[in-house]
């Protein structure tokens, strides 16, 4: 008879380790031996009644071994079943550029609204004149436009991090703490940039059409005294709620980014109209940066705490 | 009566009953079926593009993300979360495999209730459970722990097997499975969970039948999967204990063969309560191929894999060569294998066939695609549905084929059997019949009988009249109008004057 020796088993236990060692149960290794042409008469060579018995003895006799069973990569644990859906329609992206443009313009809508609506005391009670006002606006305005790059790469580098973590970690609360620190690293990253970005235009503006009157202090001065602190204030909530959006947006909750920027928009043409009604207080609603700072600060202050905790779940970055 | 069909649209070709379901409610005019279909993605895409749904026929999409729906409150979450614990503490710790249908059926409820199954199981809170009992020491998990990404693979995995629980197809009116006498499931797996429910709710006793055992089908499917240990071995175990339990709450298991019966017995079915029903076929009444071609001709057909074993049919070729020199070899069937046409034709090289191999394309069903042959030929290593030895058997040419699987019971006397993996044998066994045409006329038409005899439809629709009535007859006739849950209801617990009266109510007001 076949096998040979005391073992006959051992032979085929041989040839059949790795389907052993990565067996789940004893009837996927009969599954698996039938479909390889060893049916219970051979079986019976194996001196088992059939391919069940036998594969019962070559499951316990190989021990289960972990093995480096890595799937390719990207295919069905990142992409899994429930990941979201990438590809959005045209409508919603129109729609996402326009509110970004929206919010983009919020600094220039509300220094104009403001010139226009009450020229006189306004442009008086803020200490400066207005082409002056609307200038530095502008500037600023192109400043965070040049900086959305800068945010949507650190939403890339958010959602790569997701993915990175995903791939690699163990439990879900390790997950949670390694995934803490990102969104307030990318926020940081893009606020530097905007910073640096607003500083140039800033300081270009001031190089093209310097203030009237004594400049006091250096060039670094002038440029940083040429926005007030309440636009520079606007500008930054400006680039956290960008950054947000960007990161909700990268990471599958295209509505909630879109959300957010509608809100903003929504709140800085509401509140610029209500102030050329002239039912806001007029000391700090016509300060330049004062509208912007209230509308992007309240959709940011909104925004921030679900982002925190949306992307720090994995299925934000599947 | 009224039969629930259940099946599953696609799964691998062995598993899918293309036609079946019609051949049989087609077979039974007299009952009224009503069919309950899991759809994969594609198909749901599909079946959308069709326009109007098909009267009597309901669908379930059982792939892509779950369908919105809102998740459970705050209280029933807790409910969920126990339910769910329980079914995944006997999926991964050996101790509790006792605790899977208590926690099936425990899910299968709360989801009667509110529907929110899917968003629970889709949700965070669902994730935290798998992974704080997966992780709990006792686990098995031998090879290997499981990782975060499994935790949400194998999450969304059984979300997706456990959507029928969410279906409202419970009720007992009209359409729902309260309502029908009967329930018929086609193919296992999912497609039994409806039914396994519908017991428990209403009482409703099921029929399995099985062409090609889903469960081997998951063992051999899943080693392909691109998934790690823990999630094949939480799926697999999933569907094991699955099947164990559809195997002991069926009244009654069809199998499609002998060879599916013995996997059902190890199982855990129960002798008595397993009937093998062959699989029926339309083609029987096709005529058979015509005269033989004039030159001596080996058919081969089958997808060229490895599990096909064409080297053997070219091994054991070479040596009916070297005795009959005008004989030839026809391999046909598409490339299972990228590649391995080339590796075939190779080794007919080497072992200096020359013009006397052919490949040919795909192979067709039809009589007269058999007819380019003298004798049929399979060498295949494995063998676990009757489809192709059927269609050679129908075309009345002698067949050869390796003792594997479902081949013994299917050509039985009217073929040659020759060990797996021997080409000496597989040689001789041809050589014998290419030189013997009195034999092969005999053995063809033998084999021909037999499979009309044996795979006609009809013989198919006779069995299941009878199961049917036998089913129905061992079952109260208004197992909805008492039960309590959890109780099986029992034939002749009233006398026949109890229904006829009506409830104490009727009858009192019609007294009055």
């Amino acid at each position: 008879m076949g096998g040979g020796g005391a073992d006959p088993v051992r032979e085929l236990l041989a040839e059949h380790r790795e389907l052993c060692e990565r067996a789940t149960h004893p009837w996927e290794i009969a599954a698996v031996l039938e479909e390889a042409g060893l049916g219970s008469a051979a079986a019976r060579r194996y001196r088992h009644a059939d391919v069940f018995s036998l594969a019962e003895e070559l499951y316990a006799r190989v021990p289960r071994k972990p093995a480096d069973d890595e799937p390719p990569p990207g295919t069905p644990t990142v992409a899994g079943p429930l990941a979201p859906q990438r590809a959005s329609g045209w409508r919603h992206r129109c729609w996402a550029r326009g509110a970004l443009l929206g919010a983009l313009l919020l600094p220039l809508v509300t220094v104009l609204g403001a010139a226009a609506g009450r020229p006189g005391p306004a442009a008086g009670s803020a200490g400066s004149s207005g082409p002056s006002q609307v200038g530095t606006a502008a500037a600023l305005v192109l400043a965070a436009w040049a900086a959305c790059g800068a945010a949507d790469r650190a939403a890339r580098w958010v959602r790569h991090a997701g993915q990175v973590q995903l791939r690699t970690v163990g439990t879900l609360a390790q997950f949670r703490a390694r995934m803490r620190p990102v969104l307030p690293v990318a926020l940081g990253l893009h606020l530097a940039v905007l910073a640096l970005t607003s500083f140039t235009a800033l300081a270009v503006l001031t190089a093209i059409a310097p203030r009237p009157g004594p400049a006091a202090g250096g060039l670094l001065q002038a440029v940083i005294h040429r926005a007030g602190p309440t636009q520079w204030v606007a500008q930054a909530s400006l680039g956290l709620l960008i950054a947000v959006a960007a990161a909700l947006r990268r990471c599958g909750r295209q509505s909630v980014a879109l959300a957010g920027l509608l809100t903003a928009d929504g709140l800085g043409a509401g509140l610029s109209a209500v102030r050329s009604c002239g039912l806001l207080p007029a000391g700090w609603a016509a300060a330049p940066g004062a509208l912007t700072t209230l509308a992007t600060g309240t959709a940011a202050v909104v925004l921030l705490p679900y982002a925190w905790v949306a992307l720090g779940r994995p299925q934000a970055h599947r | 009566m009224r039969i629930a069909l259940l099946t599953e649209g696609a799964r691998p070709p062995a598993q899918r009953a293309a036609g079946w379901c019609e051949r049989l409610t087609a077979g039974l005019p007299e009952h009224e079926f009503e069919r309950f279909l899991l759809l994969p993605e594609a198909e749901a895409e599909a079946e959308a593009d069709a326009a109007e749904p098909q009267p009597g026929v309901r669908t379930l999409v059982l792939g892509g993300p779950p369908r919105g729906g809102r998740g459970p409150g705050a209280i029933r979450r807790r409910h969920y979360a126990r339910a769910y614990e329980d079914l995944v503490r006997a999926l991964v710790l050996p101790r509790e495999r006792a605790g899977f249908a208590a926690g099936l059926h425990a899910l299968a409820e709360l989801a009667q209730q509110d529907g929110a199954l899917p968003a629970f199981l889709a949700s965070e809170h669902a994730h935290q459970v798998l992974e704080r009992v997966w992780t709990a020491p006792g686990a098995d998990t031998a090879a290997g722990q499981p990782l975060l990404r499994d935790v949400l693979v194998a999450g969304d995995l059984l979300e997706q097997c456990l959507r029928p629980l969410a279906a409202d197809w419970y009720g007992t009116g009209p359409g729902g499975l309260g309502g029908a006498d009967l329930c018929h499931v086609v193919g296992g797996g999912p497609a039994a969970l409806p039914a396994l429910v519908a017991k428990r709710l209403h009482g409703v006793p099921f029929v399995l039948t099985e062409h090609g055992l889903h469960l081997r089908e998951q063992y051999l499917g899943y080693r392909q999967a691109p998934y790690r240990w823990p999630v094949r071995a939480l799926l697999l175990s999933f569907f094991r204990l699955l099947t164990v339990e559809t195997y002991r709450q069926a009244a009654l298991l069809t199998p499609g063969s002998s060879y599916d019966r013995d996997w059902q017995l190890r199982c855990g079915a129960s002798q008595e309560r397993i009937r093998v029903v062959y699989r029926g076929t339309a083609a029987v009444d096709r005529p058979a191929a015509g005269a033989e071609p004039t030159r001596p001709t080996l058919l081969w057909t089958g997808r060229l894999e490895p599990a096909g074993d064409p080297e053997l049919m070219l091994h054991a070729f070479a040596q009916v060569r070297a005795e009959s020199p005008q004989a030839r070899l026809l391999l046909r069937g598409p490339e299972g294998v990228a590649g391995y046409r080339e590796h075939c034709a190779e080794l007919a090289r080497r072992l200096r066939l020359g013009d006397a191999a052919v490949f040919q394309g795909a192979a067709g069903e039809a009589a007269g695609d058999w007819a380019d042959g003298t004798v049929a030929v399979f060498s295949a290593r494995a063998r676990r549905g009757p489809g192709a030895l059927v269609s050679a058997m129908l075309s009345g040419r002698a067949l050869i084929a390796t003792d594997v699987g479902v081949t013994r019971e299917v050509v039985g006397p009217t073929g040659l059997l020759v060990p797996p993996g021997d080409p000496a044998a597989l040689g001789v066994a041809c050589l014998a019949l290419l030189g013997d045409g009195e034999r092969r006329a005999r053995l063809g038409l033998a084999g021909r009988l037999r499979a009309q005899e044996r795979f006609a439809v009809e013989p198919v629709v006779a069995a299941f009249r009878e199961i049917y009535l036998e089913l129905v007859s061992r079952w109260p006739a208004f197992p909805a109008a008492e039960r309590r849950f959890g109780a099986l209801p029992r034939p002749f617990a009233r006398p026949a004057e109890f229904w006829v009266a009506g409830t104490a109510a009727d009858t009192m007001a019609r007294a009055h």
